[in-house]
């Protein structure tokens, strides 16, 4: 105990040092923590399923036509039969003034199920909750999660403007009842909207027994189909790349951490050389002062990763509603948002970081216990011992790197893909010391002799290495991440923004078809020049390559040159677009080859009246979460020759004016609005829905330049405490503070400089790897990279910037020391 | 939060405030009272003077605030056994009329509420449902009609069978428990009270109330997936009004007995204070003679004794009656069939079969007892 106390005097005399290492251990988890935990509530979430007010469906009924509503009466008409277990659903996704999406759930609490079949025991449910006085009749009620609120920016009792200037029902914020990112009123409510439709989007079935849901399954009217939860797609498998994609930001972050926790750790125990040879030399055996310093690492893991493990709660809390939006617009996916996060196992980050940390701590404590005790320790930064280390981490380095492009090339897994990409990062930072050692001994060549102050700078800079390159490292690890994935973010952006540009042929998009059969009729007469192309939809399974029984959706393409050659294939043979209109063939979609198995030339069963049919070709199908087969109109027709348009699109020549047809169109339909919607906004709306589903990673990643930051600074602070007798000197040989001062930050920027050298290309790989490895491997979607390097620039301003933020406050109190107290110092050392 | 509260708090307070069915005095509670003090305003008031009219009167009254068709039926089987049966809708209006213009059906004011249930040698089962009227497509879930007449929720139907008021059917299914029984009948209809309206209150609130008591029932019981044929006697009462029960009554005991001289006998108490039988009771009784003549009996010539007291779902319930009708010169003693028959309904109240024992066919058959408003110990 004595002992520990006297070795952690150290601190008290350099709180400093402490206080990095315990930064280090923080930071290290709090990202991986928030993840953990954004993860565990998904999956909590998804353990639960779909509820409704605390209920949880056996499944729905819906229309066979996908995307098709239900009319109410075919629900009145069930409950009428004797299916008690149905309740009216009605979704509708509303657009406020403000330009966000609502999805609001509209239900009818009359119908909702009660405990059990029969009645329980005793008096039920005592709780007097106001709030549903209100749901069910004017003013109404919206209820909401209060993250949802947060998110929102707005307050209980607050009312939301929509697009069309009507108020939605004042906002409740309601616990506990999965809401998740979706709203909930009442039905009655919801269909008062303007535009709203008087149908249902789905029929909820409640449980009840096998044989009852039988009765119901064979008294269903033709048009609707059951669909059971077990049956729906499993949320957990539809979002595993997403989750595993946010644990590999968790553990960057934590990469970054243990980088850090080296760094403090190695300088700790190098300044303690000399107290350690004190307490040798007074009888202290190596044991009890291993044991003294691992108890010492103990207290500050503790401390450290519960304290990380707390922000990292508080990081999930703020995050979860932005993943939830992101599952919801991305898979269709919902997650409750909990009043409470779910207590996630604090275990794994403490077991990692202790680990992580053991690891850090082994070499610094050999090298401080095996110190010769008659040996003062001057000796640590010596050339031999740094180049020896420097040739290992680059033969890590390039191993790890070779170990990168072979996964690359060979993976469809997305651990592996994941692994791979992991080694790219590690293997590029470790390479930096010595590329940067290149580099220095390049310049130095180059300085005239007579250049003395340069000269000294670079040869500073170069022993600066020794101990700054730790810190560098977890910086570059940490601008190399951030790079790539703006690159690869702004990529798939563009990506998108072009593909969707190809793939909007026509002008106006018209979503459901029946009543809109003679719209051709209509559009001769209004506006002969238009054309319409009818467009159709079904869903069906097959068989993948893994045996798995998939979901894929057929969706049918008009023929003619404006809409075949909007669509672009992926390495197509010159014959694909012949064939495809012949209906000899079918495209698929990207996902369709690389998740579900595929292939471009081999065969397929598409319906009961044709036999097989090839693959043709591959054509990219960004944020489908479902696979994709597109046939040609005529295919679809002679497939499925009863399946009603679920759409009809409108083109014409240019000049026309849209805003006019479309208003014809709605006019004569009687559509409300979101059934009719024009190229230009399609295109918008997609793109909002892209920029929201990428706003969480971009939050991530400008934590981990955060992250980044704080290591730097640590990391600085730390070097100049050694940099005192240093400084000395050189005040001792007349250079001026001002020159001083000058010489530092030029110093630091130049290695800040010369990271980014290894930052771009490597964030560059970074990019590449996620577009082409890790996103394809994930979703099924690839994307061509776009080396935007003006973002590259405001990257290295920053990386600079910070930098010199991080060594000018250190660097401060180094100038207002005196020469003469900086060599005392440095002698009490 | 979960469901029941919504009915707890939205739905019942407005039953019960036209029922009384259910109330109960724990302290948690209060927050019914203030509902029950609600005024009946912008909603019809039920007042003497009103003559019903047949078959207009069956159907729905939706300016009123509260409605109910509400049946019960003494059965036995082949064996002798003996059975009760209960199918009652309830109709709420939550809104008076012309307070909110309905923008689409799920608007509707008008709430329905249905509860159905069996008795049997073996024990009782009780069920209920819930559906807001309005109609989708020309259909609704619920409602009720007077030509050709019928009242329903989901396939829970209380309808003619012919063009005519009788004879009619009752049907209900819940999971393996159904009522299934055609009711007729060859004698009138019964305006209770004055012409059809009975009085609830000393000051004068009241509703409107008549009764077909002289139904016979046949049919089938279908009772955990078991099929039973059984035949018996049914009553059907109709009642409608805004503001039944005054703010200090707390509960009601309500008898209706098919007595075996072909007699039959209605009486109430509503109850001023809870376990109070004697003091501040509001008390009424009708004998009506086998072709439908109607004996009003004074209130004072009313006694109820209460004989044995039994512990039902934590309260104590008086299970088994005295009653002394010294008007008509008649002693009466009233058993339930069994104590459990507890209607553990979103606000529980005590329906179930008894037996009327005394000398004589006309101290002497079958009935219903209703008891509400009994605290929970």
């Amino acid at each position: 105990m004595m002992l520990i106390r006297t070795l952690l005097k150290h601190y008290r005399r350099h709180p400093v040092q402490g206080l990095f290492l315990l930064v280090g251990i923080v930071v290290a988890n709090v990202l991986l923590a928030g993840t953990l935990v954004i993860n565990a509530q998904a999956r909590a979430s998804y353990g639960q399923g779909e509820q409704f007010l605390s209920a949880a469906p056996a499944g729905q009924l819906r229309h066979r036509e996908p995307r098709r509503s239900i009319d109410t009466d075919d629900y009145v008409r069930l409950r009428l039969a004797g299916f008690d277990m149905l309740a009216p659903l009605q979704r509708q996704t509303v657009r406020a003034a403000n330009g966000e999406l609502l999805e609001l759930l509209g239900i009818d609490v009359f119908t909702m199920p009660r405990p059990g079949g029969m009645l329980p025991d005793g008096r039920g449910d005592q709780n007097r909750d106001p709030g549903f006085l209100e749901f069910a009749y004017p003013p109404y009620q919206l209820w909401v999660a209060s993250g949802r609120l947060n998110q929102l920016d707005l307050k209980e009792g607050d009312r939301i403007v929509l697009s069309s200037g009507e108020l939605l029902p004042p906002l409740a914020a309601i616990r506990g009842q999965q809401l998740g990112h979706r709203m909930l009123t009442d039905i009655g409510a919801l269909q008062a909207l303007s535009g709203n439709p008087a149908t249902l989007s789905a029929i909820l079935v409640f449980p009840a027994s096998a044989e009852r849901l039988a009765e119901l399954s064979a008294n269903l009217p033709e048009h609707l189909e059951f669909i059971r939860s077990d049956d729906a797609p499993d949320p957990q498998e539809l979002t595993r790349s997403f989750h595993l994609n946010l644990a590999a930001m968790g553990l960057m972050a934590f990469v970054v951490g243990v980088f850090l926790i080296y760094n403090a750790l190695a300088f700790s125990y190098t300044d303690r050389r000399e107290l350690i040879r004190k307490l040798r030399l007074a009888g202290v055996t190596r044991r009890e002062l291993a044991l003294a310093l691992v108890s010492e690492l103990v207290l500050f893991l503790a401390a450290g990763t519960v304290l990380g493990y707390w922000l990292g709660a508080q990081l999930a809390a703020w995050l979860l509603p932005g993943v939830g939006r992101t599952l919801a617009q991305l898979y269709d996916v919902y997650i409750a948002y909990p009043d409470s996060l779910v207590p996630s196992a604090i275990l794994l980050p403490l077991l990692m970081t202790g680990v992580a940390a053991a690891l850090c701590m082994l070499i610094p404590l050999r090298e401080s216990l095996n110190t010769p005790m008659l040996e003062r320790w001057q000796t640590r930064w010596q050339h031999q011992v740094i180049s020896q280390r420097e040739r290992v981490m680059s033969v890590a380095g390039l191993m790890l790197l070779g170990t990168s492009a072979i996964l690359a090339y060979y993976t469809s897994d997305l651990w592996l893909a994941l692994t791979g990409m992991a080694a790219l990062l590690l293997g590029a930072v470790l390479l930096l010391p010595t590329v940067l050692r290149m580099l220095f001994n390049l310049f130095a060549k180059c300085i005239p002799a007579h250049r003395v102050r340069l000269s000294w700078l670079l040869a500073d800079s170069r022993w600066l290495l020794g101990p700054a390159s730790l810190a560098l490292m977890a910086m570059t690890l940490a601008l190399v991440a951030n790079s790539g994935l703006n690159t690869m973010i702004n990529s798939f952006r563009l990506a998108t923004d072009q593909w969707l540009d190809q793939r909007l042929a026509a002008d106006l998009y018209l979503r459901g078809g029946t009543e809109m059969t003679d719209i051709g009729a209509l559009l001769a007469r209004e506006a002969p020049g238009l054309r319409v192309a009818e467009r159709y939809h079904r869903r069906i399974t097959r068989q993948g390559s893994s045996e798995r029984i998939v979901p894929v959706e057929i969706v049918s393409l008009q023929d003619g040159d404006r809409f075949t050659n909007s669509v672009e294939l992926m390495g197509a043979d010159e014959n694909a677009r012949i064939e495809f209109e012949n209906g000899e063939g079918i495209y698929i979609s990207e996902r369709a080859w690389r998740i579900d198995g595929w292939q471009p030339g081999e065969s397929v069963r598409l319906c009961q009246t044709h036999g097989q049919l090839p693959v043709l070709g591959v054509y990219r199908d960004y944020g489908n979460p479902s696979s994709q087969w597109m046939v040609s109109r005529e295919l679809f027709r002679s497939c499925w020759p009863g399946e009603a348009a679920a759409g009809f699109a409108v083109y014409g020549p240019d000049g026309t004016d849209w805003n006019q047809i479309k208003a014809v169109i709605s006019n004569h339909f009687n559509l409300p609005e979101g059934r009719i919607i024009d190229q230009h906004a399609l295109k918008q709306a997609g793109l909002a829905v892209f920029d929201r589903t990428f706003k969480v990673t971009r939050s991530l990643n400008a934590l981990t330049l955060l992250v980044a930051g704080i290591g730097i600074f640590c990391a600085i602070s730390a070097i100049h405490h050694h940099r005192v007798g240093q400084q000395a000197l050189l005040a001792a040989l007349g250079i001026t503070r001002r020159e001083r001062g000058a010489l530092l930050l030029l110093q630091w920027s130049v290695l800040g400089l010369l990271c980014m050298l290894l930052v771009w290309p490597f964030g560059g790989l970074l990019a590449g790897y996620l577009a082409n490895v890790v996103t394809p491997v994930a979703f099924g979607w690839s994307f061509p990279l776009d080396w935007n390097f003006h973002q590259n620039a405001v990257l290295a301003a920053l990386a600079i910037g910070s930098m010199t933020l991080a060594v000018v406050l250190p660097t401060l109190r180094l100038l207002r020391i005196s020469p003469a107290a900086m060599l005392r110092e440095q002698t009490t050392i | 939060m979960t469901l029941p509260s919504l009915y707890s708090v939205f739905l019942l307070p407005a039953l019960l405030m036209v029922a009384g069915c259910g109330v109960n005095e724990a302290p948690e509670q209060t927050s019914d009272f203030a509902v029950l003090a609600q005024s009946a305003e912008g909603y019809t008031s039920a007042r003497p003077g009103y003559a019903l009219e047949f078959p207009r009167d069956h159907g729905p009254h939706p300016d009123y605030r509260i409605e109910w068709w509400y049946l019960t039926a003494n059965l036995q089987d082949s064996n002798s056994r003996h059975y009760g049966a209960q199918w009652t809708l309830f109709r709420v209006a939550v809104q008076p009329p012309g307070a909110h213009q309905p923008g689409n059906a799920w608007q509707s004011s008008q709430v329905y509420m249905a509860h159905f249930a069996i008795t049997s040698p073996e024990g009782h089962v009780a069920f209920q449902r819930y559906a807001r009227g309005g109609e989708h497509g020309g259909i609704s879930r619920s409602g009720a009609r007077n030509q050709p007449f019928a009242a329903w929720i989901d396939d829970w139907v209380l309808s003619s069978t012919g063009s005519d008021w009788l004879p009619m059917a009752v049907r209900a299914q819940q999971g393996n428990y159904s009522i299934s029984l055609e009711l007729a009948s060859d004698k009138p209809l019964i305006l209770q009270g004055d012409a059809g309206f009975s009085q609830k209150h000393p000051a004068g609130g009241g509703s409107f109330y008549y009764s077909q008591p002289f139904l016979t029932a046949s049919g089938e019981l279908e009772l955990d997936g078991q099929r039973i044929p059984v035949s018996g006697l049914a009553w059907l009462d109709r009642e409608w009004s805004s503001q039944f029960l005054q703010g200090e009554q707390v509960g009601w005991d309500w008898f209706s007995l098919h007595l075996e001289s072909g007699e039959k006998l209605m009486l109430f108490q509503l109850r001023q204070r809870p376990g109070d039988f004697q003091t501040g009771t509001f008390r009424h009784g009708v004998l009506i003679s086998p072709q439908g003549g109607k004996t009003l009996l004074k209130p004072e010539h009313i006694i109820f004794q209460v004989l044995e007291q039994t512990p039902v779902a934590g309260r104590n319930l008086p299970m088994r009656w005295r009653i002394e009708l010294p008007q008509i010169e008649r002693i009466l003693e009233i058993g339930a069939l069994h104590s459990d028959q507890w209607m553990n309904v979103d606000f529980p109240y005590w329906e179930g079969a008894v037996t009327v024992n005394g000398s004589g066919p006309q101290n002497s058959g079958r009935g219903y007892m209703e008891l509400t408003g009994y605290a929970a110990d």
